[in-house]
């Protein structure tokens, strides 16, 4: 096990490395120098005061020199500055990433809850109205589009109930009732696509399950169904279900990111827009490169539980 | 001989394989009609796609302004929006969008994944250790960010989205057809090419990509739907095909500044979209039941 967890711990290091390099080099070919952004109209007016600004910003150092200076700061956990407001960027995340986590969480939590206990219900009920009224709702809410689920919300919440979101944001320890006031709604809107790829699989995962021999005898010995389920069903049938929350933190992020821009929640997604905007090279570099850490991370997380869950993957070399 | 062969099958009752088009499609739509429904609304869209020019009453950037947001009536089915565009009209140019930048984004997709999954997947070895860890990097992006911070560098066009949002699917299928082509790879038929001298491109072509077709064919049939997806993501957020012409994500983002005065405005082009996921979808997932059934269920 250890063996097992080390080694695939290890190759997040180059995988890392190799998400810095391409981060960076993409990053140079951003049009339009912050420079040019900064010095305005000087810039064009006087050479100097520009090549003063790119000595100040280390903008005039060789590319490699300047990517090595990066990633020694990045060891450090020095995520940059930004050019634009001269404030960190790892402070200004620390401000911001509460709020964007807070509502992936949430939406995961909801998408769980609903999913699991749902996919379970349809495969004990197979064929059934209940399976199939389950199984039409999830296969439509992976068709609909966060963001138009969100407007609606929004048009017909304040048309029918004068309903408007609130759009203050207060992290969960300095007001937890307003925080959760603020977030419920977009939350159960982005839990939708991952509580239905949940409840799906759950489902088809149970199906496999429930045809298995240890469950016949669960039953032959004269378990009540309630615990065959629990004991012996569900917990077999969670194992893939696992893997599929790891494989959906991509898309996780992404509805969050949207979601923060309808709902004005002061989070990750909102400093990207403006960054990418103002060309701001380290705040761009830094929030990438954080979201592609926390996909790698989840990643290892997944495959470290997995072989926890199922003690057959740690025997198998790779 | 030929005459008994009729004979023999209905003796023993049996469905004669169909071997022409018309019996597969017949068969198709008799056991998936769902499946069968889906393949309809994909030809409407790509029909709609071709020729809007055509079927649209009104041109996309027709602005009228006396008839600005006008709610669905007869002239207008989907009403206007806040320049008087009629905004039926924009609903069948934005498939035009939709349909071309979700199939181009298959295409390149498929053939990076192709290349990159069946050379992996045949080789094995080392170079499939370092080509599997640069998939990791390419994976390691979360999709809307990668795609939104390609589009900010090189500038929203057509052609900068279906490449990059090709590539950035290409990582996932590239792994599905790696797995398929390591199963073919230890056949037997492989064994024998090898020990009559084919070369590698000559097995890869003749042998192991007619085998891995089913795989990518339902892969990219699937992904055309993501693809639809992730684009009205972005021109939702303003980061996707540039106005004036229409993309059903752009026509959301118009309709959040006239939400109470003209509420329909966010429902018509939402709809398209869902429709068209919808339709992908159930489609790649008929396809997959029915020609490779060992994937059923899986996803």
């Amino acid at each position: 096990m250890t063996k097992y967890a080390i080694r695939r711990s290890l190759l997040v290091i180059p995988t890392l490395i190799g998400v810095t390099m391409v981060i960076f080099m993409a990053v140079r070919f951003l049009p339009g120098d912050v420079i040019d952004q900064i010095a305005g109209d000087f810039g064009a007016a006087s050479p100097e005061f520009r090549q003063a600004l790119l000595k100040y910003y280390s903008l005039d150092r060789s590319i490699p020199q300047q990517y090595i200076t990066w990633m020694g700061d990045i060891a450090r956990g020095d995520l940059g500055t930004s050019i634009i407001s001269g404030r960190s960027v790892g402070g200004e995340v620390v401000q911001r990433l509460p709020a964007t986590f807070q509502l992936g969480l949430m939406a995961m939590i909801i998408g769980l809850a609903i999913g699991i206990p749902v996919g379970v219900l349809a495969s004990v009920k197979q064929d059934t109205r209940t399976d199939y009224v389950a199984r039409s709702i999830s296969i439509t809410l992976l068709a609909i589009p966060h963001f138009w689920l969100a407007l609606l919300t929004i048009t017909y919440g304040f048309i029918l109930f004068r309903w408007t979101p609130p759009i203050r944001y207060q992290p969960l320890w300095v007001d937890p009732i307003s925080s959760f006031q603020t977030l419920w709604v977009p939350a159960i809107i982005l839990s939708g696509s991952l509580g239905a790829i949940v409840m799906r699989l759950t489902r088809s995962t149970m199906l496999e399950v429930l045809r298995q021999d240890y469950v016949r005898t669960a039953r032959a010995k004269g378990l009540a169904e309630r615990l065959v389920l629990r004991r012996h069903a569900a917990r077999n049938a969670m194992i893939p279900v696992v893997t599929v929350i790891g494989l959906q933190v991509p898309n996780l992020i992404g509805g969050t990111v949207i979601l923060e821009s309808i709902f004005s929640i002061p989070g990750m997604g909102s400093y990207l827009f403006y960054s990418i905007q103002m060309r701001d090279y380290p705040v761009v570099q830094g929030v990438v490169l954080l979201s592609a850490f926390a996909v790698i991370m989840s990643n290892l997380i997944v495959d470290l539980s997995y072989s926890l869950i199922d003690p057959r993957i740690r025997y198998s070399g790779r | 001989m030929a005459d008994s062969q009729p004979i023999t099958l209905q003796t023993f009752d049996v469905i004669p394989p169909s071997s022409t088009w018309v019996g597969t499609v017949r068969k198709f739509a008799r056991t998936k009609p769902l499946g069968a429904f889906s393949f309809v609304v994909i030809l409407v869209m790509v029909f709609v796609a071709l020729f809007g020019q055509w079927l649209a009453p009104y041109s996309y950037d027709d602005i009228d302004i006396p008839n600005r947001l006008i709610s669905p009536s007869l002239t207008y089915p989907a009403g206007t929006d806040a320049q008087g565009r009629d905004q039926f009209s924009r609903l069948i140019y934005g498939a035009n969008t939709s349909v071309l930048i979700g199939f181009g984004t298959v295409i390149v997709s498929g053939l990076i994944a192709t290349t990159i999954g069946i050379i992996s997947g045949y080789k094995a070895g080392l170079f499939d250790v370092i080509v599997q860890r640069v998939v990791d990097i390419w994976q390691a992006f979360p999709g809307l960010i990668f795609v939104i911070f390609v589009v900010a560098i090189f500038g929203a066009s057509r052609v900068t989205l279906i490449f990059t949002m090709g590539l950035l699917f290409s990582a996932g299928a590239s792994r599905l057809v790696r797995g398929a082509t390591m199963a073919i790879s230890s056949e037997a038929y492989i064994e024998a090419a090898r020990s009559l001298g084919a070369t590698d491109l000559r097995i890869w072509l003749q042998h192991v990509l007619p085998n891995v077709v089913p795989v990518i064919i339902i892969s990219m049939t699937v992904q055309v739907g993501g693809a639809i997806l992730l684009e009205s993501s972005l021109s939702f957020l303003g980061f996707g095909t540039p106005p004036p012409f229409p993309s059903w994500g752009r026509m959301l983002n118009d309709a959040q500044s006239h939400m109470t005065s003209a509420p329909y405005l966010a429902v018509f082009p939402g709809l398209a979209i869902a429709l068209a996921v919808y339709a992908f979808n159930m489609f790649g997932d008929a396809l997959r039941d029915v020609l490779d059934p060992r994937l059923r269920g899986s996803r």
